[in-house]
């Protein structure tokens, strides 16, 4: 048998009529392999089947297919409307294999509606997908640049200014107490010049470390609070407890060791150190210069910065607010620990 | 594919992935975390999925995913191997489909997923050996099979009945 493209048709309806042999159906079979386009497809009824009952023995026919191993797996294949042709029509025919492909047909599973997917809107995306052309990415990479670079000039050129506005927040409480004996170390808390929003009995002289104050101090009215209890120093600061007034020179008091082992803040995790260096007096200018030069830059006064530089900034307004305006420095010469030189003057802040 | 196309997807077949999962696996957890990961592949490759393929992609997305897990948990039950004395402890059930998701329960892992395919989203054979990756002749073989599976085991149960 010499099966080609010219004759075929031949070959297959003798095929599909069960009329060739074994070896014959088999080249047809090989033929169609190698001629998909014309395979007759579903209307190929190539089966083979193990059983043969019914359907006037159409199965014998089909018994070399491999997709049916069994009758059954054909007509469920014919439920499933995977065959047709003419023994289809025979099976059909056959009341016992019609109720087996009508049985065939029920057995179709549907999906349960109520059972939905709970997290749709966790899956959806917002925004619009655009497609970022080659060169938009590098023009965002340049901006990207440009940005850190801007962003680090801006860092390292920062005023002081702006540290300063973080780390000179004035204390928040100085309370004065009638009390006879009390040690101002005893009622400390974080002294402060804003008494004004603290009722008067509240009110309590405050600074820490070794400052006994006289019942005399304790009894000052608080608008008689000294400028040097804004201190928030452990250190002893002030003997002196009157507001200063122009020119006048206080007794403040400053171990300068504990000053320098400390920090001005007396913060550090080292134990307070026992004063071994005289204390020194200082003008209530020269005070609040000190403190505001070490607020604005965190050095100490030994360091020998300009003055004049730290007695610009905000956290000298700050501490000048905080002597109700009564009081101004004008700067002097700067210098090392011990060599300032200020005078108090009229209010003059510069803003 | 656009963005709102891709939000389309997530309300037209998110439910029909999910109860494609879960019937395979009998895990709800677990399916949805298959089709949070499908819809997160689909959405990695939005520019390249078109809508229309969309659903096809999920669905072989998911369905590979869940292969992988099931290789992982080694929860692949063979319908062959199961006893076949569980038959008899089953309570009646009188609905049809319930029983035939019992029976589906019973199949093999690539029988129930071509019946699963077949008779819940009404995908061809040839869409079917996509998804899969078995060819035609394979998916039509399984979705035989899975029938005569079926049948037997309805047979079964309305015998003890």
């Amino acid at each position: 048998m010499n099966i080609t493209r010219d004759n075929y048709e031949h070959y297959l309806v003798d095929f599909f009529d069960g009329s060739l042999s074994d070896e014959e159906a088999q080249e047809v079979r090989v033929f169609l392999l190698a001629n998909p386009d014309l395979d007759p497809g579903t209307d190929w009824p190539v089966l083979s089947v193990n059983e043969q009952r019914g359907s006037t023995g159409v199965f014998e026919r089909l018994k070399h297919d491999p997709q049916y191993e069994s009758k059954a797996m054909w007509l469920a294949a014919i439920a499933e409307g995977a065959e047709n042709g003419i023994m289809v029509a025979e099976a059909l025919n056959d009341a016992t294999d019609a109720a087996e492909i009508a049985t065939y047909k029920r057995l179709r599973l549907q999906a349960d509606g109520a059972v939905v997917y709970s997290g749709k809107a966790g899956l959806k995306r917002g925004g619009v997908v655009l497609p970022i052309r080659a060169w938009a990415i590098r023009v965002a990479a340049a901006a990207a640049v440009l940005l850190i670079a801007g962003s680090m000039y801006l860092v390292v050129n920062a005023p002081h200014e702006a540290q300063l506005a973080e780390t000179t927040a004035a204390p928040l409480n100085i309370r004065r107490t009638p009390k006879e004996g009390y040690t101002v170390a005893e009622q400390s808390v974080a002294p402060s010049l804003d008494a004004r929003n603290v009722p008067a009995d509240e009110r309590m002289v405050t600074t820490t470390g070794g400052v006994r104050p006289t019942p005399q101090d304790n009894a000052r009215p608080e608008q008689q609070a000294p400028v040097a209890f804004i201190e928030p120093l452990r250190a002893p600061m002030v003997e002196h407890f009157t507001r200063p007034a122009i020119g006048e020179q206080l007794a403040l008091t400053w171990p300068i060791d504990r000053f320098d082992d400390e920090g001005p803040r007396g913060e550090g995790d080292r134990p307070v150190q026992p004063v071994t260096t005289p204390s020194q007096t200082y003008t209530a200018a020269e005070f609040l210069a000190i403190r505001a030069q070490e607020r604005l830059t965190g050095r100490k006064p030994e360091d020998g910065i300009s003055l004049s530089q730290a007695l610009s900034t905000r956290a000298f307004e700050k501490m000048a607010d905080l002597t109700d305006g009564q009081v101004a420095i004008a700067p002097g010469t700067a210098g090392k620990r011990g060599s300032f030189s200020f005078k108090l003057g009229p209010v003059a802040v510069e803003r | 594919m656009t963005t709102p196309e891709y939000n389309a997807c997530v309300d037209r077949f998110s439910d029909n992935v999910f109860r494609f999962i879960r019937s395979n696996l009998r895990d709800d957890e677990q399916a949805r975390d298959i089709v949070q990961e499908a819809f997160t592949k689909l959405w990695m490759k939005v520019d390249e999925v078109s809508f229309e393929k969309a659903k096809s992609y999920l669905f072989t997305t998911a369905y590979r995913t869940m292969i992988d897990w099931l290789r992982r948990e080694k929860k692949n039950a063979d319908f062959e191997s199961v006893n076949q004395n569980r038959y008899t402890s089953r309570q009646e059930t009188a609905d049809l489909n319930a029983v035939l998701h019992e029976a589906l329960n019973r199949l093999p892992e690539v029988q129930r997923t071509v019946v699963l395919l077949r008779d819940y989203e009404g995908y061809s054979y040839r869409e079917i050996a996509e998804i899969t990756g078995l060819n035609e002749s394979q998916v039509k073989v399984y979705i035989f099979r899975a029938r005569v599976s079926l049948k037997e085991y309805l047979v079964s149960i309305e015998y003890i009945i």
